[in-house]
C-alpha cells in the first residue's frame, strides 16, 4: 500500500510560483461576478452547489417514503400525498440531480482543463445553461408543490393526461430542462473537436473526457425527442388534443416508446460520466496507466450506441408485440458485454498497482461492486420471461437504484472528493473521508438489498400500504436509508468546513498524472499560465517524478 | 472593428468551424425534435392508412404547393445572400435577405389563410374536431398531426424570421465581411433547415 | 451565382413533378416515391444551400446520426404495431366510430 505524498506536497509552492490566491476564485468575490461569469470553472461550481441543493431536496424526499414504509398500514401520509412524494423523489432526483450531475459539475471545470482549451467553445452558451437549469429547476418545483402531480416521473398516459391534478408546470419545467441539457451537450462536444490544444490526438484525451463526450451524444439525440413527447403531454393534459388518447384512436404504447427512447439512454447519460470518472481515479490511485485504453473507449461509445437500442425492455407487459420484446431483450444483454469490458479493464488495471486507499478509491471500490451486482441483475430483467415475474416490483426499483443512483453517486461523490482540492485548493480530512465513504457504501447496500427480496417475494413498487409479512426487510430498508442520510450529513459537514479551514492543497495533492494536474490548483482564470504541451500520455506512470505534479 | 478571437481558439477559422459545427450539433437535435412527430404520423399511418388517404385529401394542396414555391425561393434568396457577402456586395445581400424574409411573412399568411379554412370546417385538433364530413378517429388523428407539425414549423418559421431580420440589419451595417460571416452562416442554415422540413411536410401531409 | 439558380430551377422542377405525380394514381408506391422525391430536394438543400458538401469535419456525421436514430424508431415503433395482438392494436375494441361535436 501507498502513501500519499500529501503532506509534502502542501509544504511545497505550487508548481510555477503563483500562490492559490490568484486564481480563478479571486477575479470578482461578488456575487454579480459570479452570476455573469463566462468562466467555465465558477459556472461549474455554480451547478456543483445547485445540483447538490436538489440531491438534498431529493433524499429527504426519500427518507419520507421510507419513513412512510415502515409500517405496514398508512402512517404518516394518505394515499395521494404518497404518490405525489415519490413522483417528487423521482422527478427531483433524475431531471435536476442525476441527469446534471457530473457532467455539468466536472465536467463542466475538468473538460476544458483535459484538453488545454483555455474554456469550452461556446462560454455564453454555458453560462445560458445554467441559467436554464436555475429557470426549469423553479418551474418544475413549482409545478410539483403547486400542481402536485401523482403520476411517477413516467408521465404514463393515459393516466397522466386524465389525472385531476395538475401536470402542465411540471412538464413545462422539464422541458426548459431538456434546453439547458441540449445546449450543454452541444457545448461538449463541440468543445472536444475543436478546441483541443496542440498534441492532443483523439487517441491521448483522457477517458473522462471520452465519457463526457460520448454522454453528450446521448444527450442532444435523445433530449429532444423527450422534449416533443411531454410536449404531446402537456398539450393533450392542458387542451385535449389526444395524440396517445385510446378513446380518439391514439396509441398509449407509442408514448411509452417515445418516452424510453429518451429515458433508458438517460440511465447511460447519469452512468457513463461515472465510468469515465472511475477510470480516472482508478488510474490516479494505482499509479498505472488504464491497462487498455482502447477497451474503456470502444466500450464508452458501445455503451453510448447499444444504449439506444434497448428502450423496449421497459415495455414488456404493457402490450408490446412479442416480436419487439424479444428482440429489446437480446439488445439490452449487449450493454452488458460493454459494461464487463470496462469492469475487467478497471480491475486489470488495479492488478499488482501501487494502491493507495484514499475516500476516492473507497467510491470507486463501491461503485464497481454496484455496477456489477446491479448491471447482473439488469441481465436478468432482460429476460422476458422472468421480467414479468418482477415488473413493477421492488426488484426493479433495487436494480435501478443499484445502478443509476449508486453507481452514479459513489462515482459522483469520488470526483468531489478527488477534485475538491482542484477545484478549491484545500483538502478534506481524509480520516473522516473514508470513514464516511464506507458509511455510505454500506448504506446503500443495507437500503437496497432488502429491496431484492421484497421485490422477488412480490411486493409491488409504489405502494404505501403493503401485507404484514413483508415489514421486516422494510424496516432494514429504512435503516439503511437512515445510515446513508447520516453518512451524507458528515460528508455535508466536512467539507463545508474543508472550503474555509482544509489543509492547503498544492497543485497536485494526489501526484496524479491525469491531465487537469498540470495547472496550479485552484487554477488561475484563464486555466494556465502557459499551455502545457502534452507531451506524455495521460496517467503515464512509468516516468519518474521528474517536473510533473507533487 | 476586427472583433478579438476568443481565448478558446487556436485561430478565427477554428472559430467558424466551431460555430457551423455547433449549428450542425444542434440542426441534428431539431431533426429529433420534429423527429417525434414524424413517428407518430408513420405509426398512425401504418394504423389507419385509408382515413389518411382519405383526410389528406381534405387539404388545400393549392396553397400547399404555392407555400413549398414560396419557402424554395426564400432559400434561394438566404443561399444568395452568402455568395454576394463572400463577394463583398454587402448591399446586395442585404436586399437578397430581405426579399427572403418577405417570402417567409408570405408564407405565414399563406399558413394562417389555410388556418381559417380548415378552422370554418371543422378540422381541429383533439376535442376540438368538428368536421361533418370525416368520422374515423383515424382522419382525427391525421388532422391533429396536421395541427402539430405545421405548429411547429410554423413557430420555426416564426423564429427564423426574426433571425433573417437580425441577419438583414447586420448585413445592412456593413458587419459582415468575407472573414466574418459565421453569424450569417449559422443564421442562414436555420432558415434552410425549416424549409427542409417544409419539404417533407407536404408530401406527407398534401399529397398521399 | 449560377449555381444557385440551377439548384433552385432542379428544386421547382422536382416540387412541380411530385405534385403532378400524386394527380396521378400509383397506388401503393405513393408515398415511396414522394419520400424519394422529397429526400432529393431535402439533399440538395443540404448540401448545396446549407453547405454541407464545403464543411469538413464531423458535421456529417451528426447529421446522418440523426436520421439514422428516426428510421430505427420508427421502423421498431412499427414492427410493434404491426405484430402486436389484436385487441392492443389501434384503434383497439373501444373505439371504432368517432362521435363528433355537441
Amino acid at each position: 500500500m501507498r502513501q500519499l505524498p500529501a503532506d509534502e506536497a502542501s509544504h511545497q509552492p505550487p508548481r510555477d510560483g503563483v500562490a492559490p490566491a490568484h486564481s480563478y476564485l479571486d477575479h470578482g468575490t461578488t456575487v454579480w461576478s459570479w452570476l455573469t461569469t463566462k468562466d467555465h470553472k465558477r459556472i461549474g461550481v455554480m451547478f456543483l452547489g445547485s445540483v447538490l441543493l436538489m440531491f438534498f431536496m431529493g433524499g429527504v424526499f426519500a427518507l419520507l417514503l421510507r419513513l412512510e414504509l415502515l409500517q405496514p398500514q398508512p402512517s404518516f401520509f394518505d394515499g395521494l400525498t404518497y404518490n405525489r412524494l415519490f413522483t417528487l423523489h423521482g422527478v427531483t432526483m433524475v431531471w435536476l440531480f442525476l441527469i446534471p450531475s457530473i457532467p455539468t459539475t466536472f465536467g463542466n471545470f475538468c473538460l476544458p482543463l483535459m484538453l488545454g482549451a483555455k474554456d469550452l467553445a461556446f462560454p455564453r452558451l454555458n453560462l445560458a445553461s445554467l441559467y436554464l437549469y436555475w429557470f426549469g429547476a423553479l418551474v418544475t418545483l413549482f409545478g410539483m408543490f403547486q400542481g402536485g402531480t401523482d403520476t411517477g416521473w413516467t408521465f404514463y398516459t393515459p393516466y397522466s393526461t386524465t389525472s385531476s391534478v395538475e401536470v402542465l408546470p411540471v412538464l413545462v419545467g422539464i422541458f426548459i430542462l431538456g434546453f439547458s441539457t441540449i445546449l450543454t451537450g452541444v457545448n461538449f462536444i463541440v468543445s472536444t473537436h475543436l478546441t483541443r490544444a496542440k498534441g492532443l490526438t483523439w487517441r491521448r484525451i483522457p477517458l473522462f473526457v471520452w465519457t463526457i463526450y460520448g454522454t453528450s451524444i446521448i444527450q442532444v439525440l435523445a433530449t429532444p425527442v423527450l422534449a416533443i413527447t411531454l410536449a404531446l403531454v402537456g398539450l393533450d393534459a392542458g387542451f385535449g388534443i389526444g395524440l396517445f388518447d385510446p378513446q380518439r384512436g391514439g396509441d398509449p404504447v407509442l408514448y411509452q416508446h417515445l418516452f424510453w427512447f429518451y429515458s433508458h439512454p438517460a440511465v447511460y447519460i447519469m452512468i457513463l460520466p461515472g465510468m469515465g470518472v472511475v477510470s480516472e481515479l482508478v488510474c490516479a490511485f494505482a499509479r498505472k496507466n488504464i491497462s487498455s485504453y482502447a477497451a474503456i473507449v470502444i466500450s464508452t461509445l458501445g455503451i453510448a450506441f447499444v444504449g439506444f437500442f434497448t428502450w423496449g425492455h421497459h415495455m414488456f407487459v404493457a402490450g408490446q408485440s412479442v416480436f419487439d420484446a424479444g428482440a429489446f431483450g437480446v439488445l439490452s444483454m449487449l450493454v452488458a458485454i460493454f459494461t464487463a469490458v470496462k469492469i475487467l479493464t478497471w480491475t486489470t488495471t488495479l492488478y499488482r498497482g501501487s494502491i493507495a486507499i484514499t475516500a476516492p478509491f473507497v467510491y470507486v471500490a463501491g461503485f464497481i461492486f454496484l455496477l456489477f451486482f446491479g448491471g447482473m441483475s439488469g441481465v436478468a430483467l432482460a429476460t422476458t420471461s422472468i421480467d414479468i415475474h418482477w415488473h413493477d416490483t421492488y426488484f426493479v426499483v433495487a436494480h435501478f437504484h443499484f445502478i443509476m443512483v449508486g453507481a452514479s453517486l459513489m462515482a459522483f461523490f469520488g470526483a468531489l472528493h478527488y477534485w475538491f482540492p482542484k477545484m478549491f485548493g484545500r483538502r478534506y480530512p481524509e480520516g473522516l473521508g473514508i470513514g464516511a465513504a464506507v458509511l455510505i457504501v454500506f448504506g446503500f447496500i443495507a437500503t437496497f438489498l432488502p429491496q431484492f427480496l421484497l421485490g422477488n417475494a412480490g411486493m409491488p413498487r409504489r405502494y404505501f400500504t403493503y401485507p404484514e409479512q413483508y415489514q421486516p426487510l422494510h424496516v432494514t430498508s429504512t435503516a439503511g436509508a437512515s445510515l446513508l442520510g447520516f453518512g451524507f450529513l458528515i460528508i455535508a459537514l466536512y467539507l463545508a468546513w474543508s472550503l474555509r479551514w482544509g489543509k492547503v492543497s498544492g497543485a497536485n495533492p494526489w501526484g496524479s498524472r491525469g491531465y487537469e494536474w498540470l495547472t496550479p490548483s485552484p487554477p488561475p482564470l484563464h486555466n494556465f499560465h502557459e499551455v502545457p504541451t502534452f507531451e506524455r500520455d495521460v496517467h503515464d506512470y512509468t516516468v519518474p517524478e521528474a517536473g510533473h505534479g507533487a | 472593428m476586427e472583433r478579438e478571437l476568443a481565448p478558446q481558439f487556436a485561430s478565427v477559422e477554428q472559430e467558424a468551424r466551431a460555430w457551423q459545427f455547433g449549428m450542425w450539433v444542434f440542426l441534428s437535435t431539431e431533426v429529433l425534435f420534429f423527429g417525434g412527430l414524424f413517428i407518430a404520423y408513420g405509426v398512425y399511418r401504418f394504423a389507419y392508412p385509408q382515413d389518411f388517404h382519405l383526410a389528406s385529401s381534405h387539404m388545400n394542396v393549392w396553397l400547399g404547393t404555392a407555400n413549398t414555391l414560396v419557402l424554395l425561393t426564400s432559400s434561394l434568396f438566404v443561399a444568395l445572400a452568402l455568395h454576394l457577402v463572400r463577394h463583398e456586395r454587402s448591399m446586395w445581400a442585404t436586399l437578397a435577405l430581405v426579399l427572403a424574409l418577405l417570402l417567409g411573412v408570405v408564407f405565414m399568411v399563406f399558413k394562417g389563410l389555410e388556418y381559417a379554412e380548415h378552422a370554418r370546417e371543422g378540422l381541429l385538433p383533439g376535442v376540438y374536431f368538428a368536421s361533418h364530413k370525416l368520422h374515423s378517429v383515424g382522419a382525427l388523428q391525421f388532422v391533429t398531426l396536421y395541427w402539430l407539425m405545421t405548429g411547429l414549423h410554423a413557430l420555426h418559421v416564426t423564429i427564423g424570421l426574426f433571425v433573417l431580420a437580425w441577419t438583414a440589419f447586420q448585413a445592412a451595417s456593413g458587419f459582415y465581411s468575407p472573414r466574418r460571416m459565421a453569424g450569417l452562416e449559422i443564421g442562414g442554415m436555420y432558415w434552410h433547415f425549416v424549409d427542409v422540413i417544409w419539404v417533407f411536410l407536404y408530401p406527407l401531409l398534401y399529397l398521399v | 451565382m449560377l449555381k444557385y439558380v440551377l439548384i433552385w430551377v432542379a428544386l421547382i422542377g422536382l416540387t412541380v413533378t411530385t405534385f403532378l405525380l400524386s394527380r396521378v394514381p400509383t397506388g401503393d408506391w405513393s408515398i415511396a416515391i414522394a419520400l424519394a422525391i422529397a429526400a432529393a430536394k431535402a439533399t440538395l438543400i443540404v448540401l448545396f444551400f446549407m453547405e454541407l458538401a464545403k464543411h469538413r469535419g464531423a458535421s456529417a456525421l451528426a447529421l446522418g446520426t440523426s436520421l439514422v436514430f428516426i428510421a430505427v424508431v420508427l421502423t421498431l415503433a412499427l414492427f410493434d404495431v404491426g405484430l402486436r395482438f389484436e385487441p392492443t392494436r389501434p384503434p383497439g375494441p373501444l373505439v371504432q366510430t368517432l362521435k363528433v361535436g355537441q
